[in-house]
């Protein structure tokens, strides 16, 4: 009976999504860009181009650091290995692992699974006996947070090691993780709540 | 010698033959007396052995930035000369273009990757070089500069198949689709890119109009022997390809109308992580499609339930509106249309003003996950970072050899007032970019009900943070090239120590680099604000296609109301039982299952008069 009634509803919106439009969405992986590109659009050709440029200068800076690092192989003799042991327990998923030396990015990982390791190596390396600066961030997902989106948790520790001429400096940073992020039910409700605790605790070792 | 035999190894004589190049004078001062007061003598197999093994823990924990920095500078230490010359340092090559790969070092990646595939005898990892090369490639789109030198190496008839994809993809970017079917074809089903180019090989056939051969290819795709059994062990790309064969196949079937096949086929990748909510959404309008009202509007309830906002959100509620709509239940559909009429009706007005020219230009929090950017716009995006990243590790490098060549202690008092004003400069404009999007996220909230004078307020003011971001950018700019235009003071460090002349010369070698990097900075900037205002236009366009939509539906509810009472009235003067009593009468129980009761409505009986 409702089917009599609902002629004439569904053709506007079916017009305008219909399979054809999906289907669509699969052709247009091999479509050709267009031949002139309007004023200030994105230009596949600069973009390749622009692309290929830059594969050219990170060749070039490879270059200059494995000379770099050669270099700092003969002149200090002192050595910083970083590592990380983390415990994330579910519903929190770990998405990211950085660490941060003297400011620059130094590791980033994604994960888009668990590692099947616990302990991860950071960093293995020559540097300049002295104050180094070492930041370690954690960045996890809640239950329910889309993989595509930046991940909604992050935790972060810092600490000063001091390198030494002949010896090599162990630096440590152990994560452990607690907490009850809301869940879709309490997401969809009136008064969402949740907690992220994480404690990071970074030690150094020198050993001659 | 040895040093140099080292460094032809990794590729980076390359400008060795230029007088005062860094290469060259690295190679010289390592040779020297200084470098090898320093050394031991030539290094023993236990010491490559425990250097290998750090470096292999690196990889494989994922520290690829310090991989590359520890295998590249022992390709080029003169004490490893010998021992990393044979085929026993292969996986440390292997490990290092994999390393070099990810740091976006294409060309040094794929130089080792072809010197271990061009090795005589055949090193043992041919196999891994080769699917890595195939990967790099893939993901880089430098086909050409893969595929040219490959055919001058002699492969084994196995790795015919990774080669082959290549050309096909090669092809099909060069837009040679019907070219690309031949050595896709040849792909055999023991390859791990069988299924990623039977896939392709569908596509090609949809493009030329062919659905039956491009339906019995995506078959072919995802049939399942009888036994159940697989015959190979699915790789994550091959599940992929499987469950966006299924997806494609469920569209061809809705297509040809075909909606119980397709209803059957899009169950089968309902769960699948990467597809799943896509195919729930296109179940539903089979499902509608099909008459089945209930099954699509719960199909849909539960994909609205999810927590996070999702592409296609808007039309999934627009196609519930109208799955209550089709089954009479006005004010379920009203409700629904009304809002989201609201709702985007504003969302359009603010997108609308941006894409003509108004500050703030910034895509709506909101509406961003219903519009995703495409592949092209996010490398657009992804270039200009990385643009920047490459020029923070220039900046890095050219503070590690300054500091060397000063002498200067690691503990050297307050940051220079150049770091200060960078930081500071950098803070700013992190700040003005949060302001921009949240001046976005307001435009977009008052949408087309804000005051004349309210909106012209909030235009101005993200006009004034848009200029400031501005500022900040170009100050930025012109503080890093003015760090590299600086001359160099005179060196520290003691001259017998340090290798000066080399030092010198690789800070100019990167000075060099600095300005191409600047350069394509600027040019990335400009592809990367292209992407957002195509971005913007995509889904400015999108959003007023709903809105428009969600207007039409409060119009049908109107219309589906007025026909449904019209029908109720005939049915009255008739003496018969009105719908919605007659529905309330089912829904009670009252009525047999089995009873056939079809009220008058207006148009004839024909099957009854014929």
């Amino acid at each position: 009976m409702a089917r009599r009634t609902q002629r004439g509803f569904l053709p506007a919106l079916a017009a305008a999504l219909t399979a054809g439009a999906l289907l669509a969405g699969i052709a247009s992986q091999a479509a050709e860009p267009p031949a002139v590109a309007p004023e200030g659009a994105l230009d596949p050709a600069a973009l390749a181009a622009l692309e290929l440029e830059h594969s050219r200068l990170r060749d070039e800076l490879a270059a200059a650091e494995a000379r770099l690092g050669v270099l700092a192989e003969k002149l200090y003799a002192a050595r910083l290995a970083v590592t990380y042991r983390g415990e994330l327990d579910p519903p929190f998923r770990l998405a990211r692992v950085e660490l941060w030396l003297d400011g620059a990015l130094a590791y980033a990982q994604d994960f888009q699974r668990p590692p099947s390791v616990q302990l991860l190596q950071l960093f293995d390396g020559h540097l300049p006996p002295g104050r180094h600066l070492l930041e370690v961030r954690v960045l996890a997902r809640g239950p329910g947070e889309p993989e595509g989106a930046p991940p909604g948790y992050l935790a972060a520790s810092g600490m000063a090691v001091h390198l030494r001429d002949g010896a090599v400096t162990r630096a440590r940073f152990e994560a452990e993780q607690d907490g009850d992020p809301p869940d879709p039910a309490d997401l969809r409700g009136e008064t969402p709540d949740g907690t992220w605790d994480v404690e990071i605790e970074g030690s150094f070792s020198t050993e001659r | 010698m040895l040093a140099a035999c080292a460094l032809a190894g990794i590729g980076l004589l390359l400008q060795a033959g230029l007088p005062g190049g860094p290469e060259a004078a690295l190679v010289r001062w390592l040779g020297g007396p200084a470098a090898q007061a320093r050394s031991t003598g030539e290094a023993r197999p236990e010491e490559l052995a425990g250097r290998l093994a750090r470096a292999e823990t690196l990889y494989l924990d994922g520290a690829v930035q310090a991989t590359a920095r520890a295998l590249g500078a022992l390709l080029l230490d003169p004490r490893f000369a010998r021992l990393t010359a044979g085929p026993g340092f292969d996986p440390a090559r292997y490990y290092l273009a994999s390393a070099l790969a990810e740091e976006g070092a294409l060309g040094r990646a794929r130089a080792l990757l072809l010197e271990l595939l061009g090795r005589q005898p055949a090193s043992d990892l041919r196999g891994p070089a080769l699917r890595k090369l195939t990967d790099l490639t893939l993901r880089s789109a430098q086909f050409e500069a893969c595929l040219t030198p490959l055919r001058e190496l002699k492969l084994a008839p196995e790795d015919a198949d990774e080669v082959a994809y290549l050309q096909g993809k090669a092809l099909l970017s060069l837009g040679r689709p019907d070219q690309a079917g031949a050595p896709l074809g040849r792909i055999g089903p023991a390859s791990r890119l069988f299924a990623s180019a039977r896939y392709l090989l569908a596509l090609t056939a949809l493009e030329r109009g062919d659905r039956e051969a491009a339906e019995d290819e995506l078959c072919r795709l995802v049939r399942r022997p009888a036994s159940g059994r697989e015959p190979f062990f699915l790789s994550d790309q091959a599940a992929q390809a499987v469950a966006h064969a299924w997806l494609a196949l469920a569209r061809l079937r809705h297509e040809r109308g075909a909606f119980e096949r397709a209803i059957d086929t899009y169950r089968k990748v309902a769960d699948d992580p990467a597809v799943g909510g896509q195919a729930r959404y296109e179940l539903a309008w089979s499902l509608e499609r099909a008459g089945r009202l209930q099954a699509a509007a719960a199909e849909l309830e539960a994909l609205l339930a999810r927590p996070a906002p999702w592409e296609d959100e808007p039309a999934a509620r627009l196609l519930l509106a109208y799955s209550h709509l089709a089954a009479c239940r006005w004010e379920q559909a009203g409700a629904l249309l009304s809002a989201d009429a609201a709702r985007l009706r504003g969302l359009s007005a603010a997108l609308d003003a941006q894409v003509a020219g108004q500050t703030p230009r910034a895509l709506p929090t909101e509406v961003r996950p219903w519009v995703p950017q495409t592949a092209r716009e996010r490398r657009a995006e992804a270039l200009a970072a990385d643009l920047a990243r490459s020029q923070e590790a220039l900046a890095r490098l050219r503070d590690e050899l300054l500091r060397v060549r000063d002498g200067a202690p690691r503990e050297a008092g307050a940051a220079p007032p150049e770091a200060r004003l960078s930081a500071g400069l950098l803070a700013q404009r992190a700040r003005a970019e949060g302001l921009t999007q949240r001046a976005a996220d307001l435009r977009a909230r008052l949408g087309s009900a804000g005051q004349a004078a309210e909106l012209e307020e909030l235009t101005q003011t993200a006009a004034r943070i848009e200029a400031a971001r501005d500022r900040a950018q170009a100050a930025l700019a012109r503080l890093g090239a003015g760090a590299w235009a600086r001359p160099l003071a005179p060196p520290a460090a003691d001259p017998a120590r340090t290798p000066l002349a080399y030092l010198d010369a690789e800070l100019h070698a990167l000075a060099g680099l600095a300005g191409r990097a600047a350069t394509a900075a600027r040019s990335a900037g400009a592809l990367a604000r292209a992407a957002r205002a195509e971005h913007l236009r995509r889904a400015a366009g999108r959003v007023a296609a709903w809105a428009r939509q969600a207007a039409l539906g409060e119009v049908d509810v109107v219309v589906g109301r007025k026909q449904a009472l019209e029908l109720e009235i005939q049915n009255l003067a008739l003496g018969r039982y009105p719908l919605s009593s007659l529905r309330e009468l089912a829904e009670a129980g009252a009525l047999d299952e089995g009873l056939e009761y079809w009220p008058y409505d207006g148009e004839g009986w024909p099957d009854e008069y014929e």
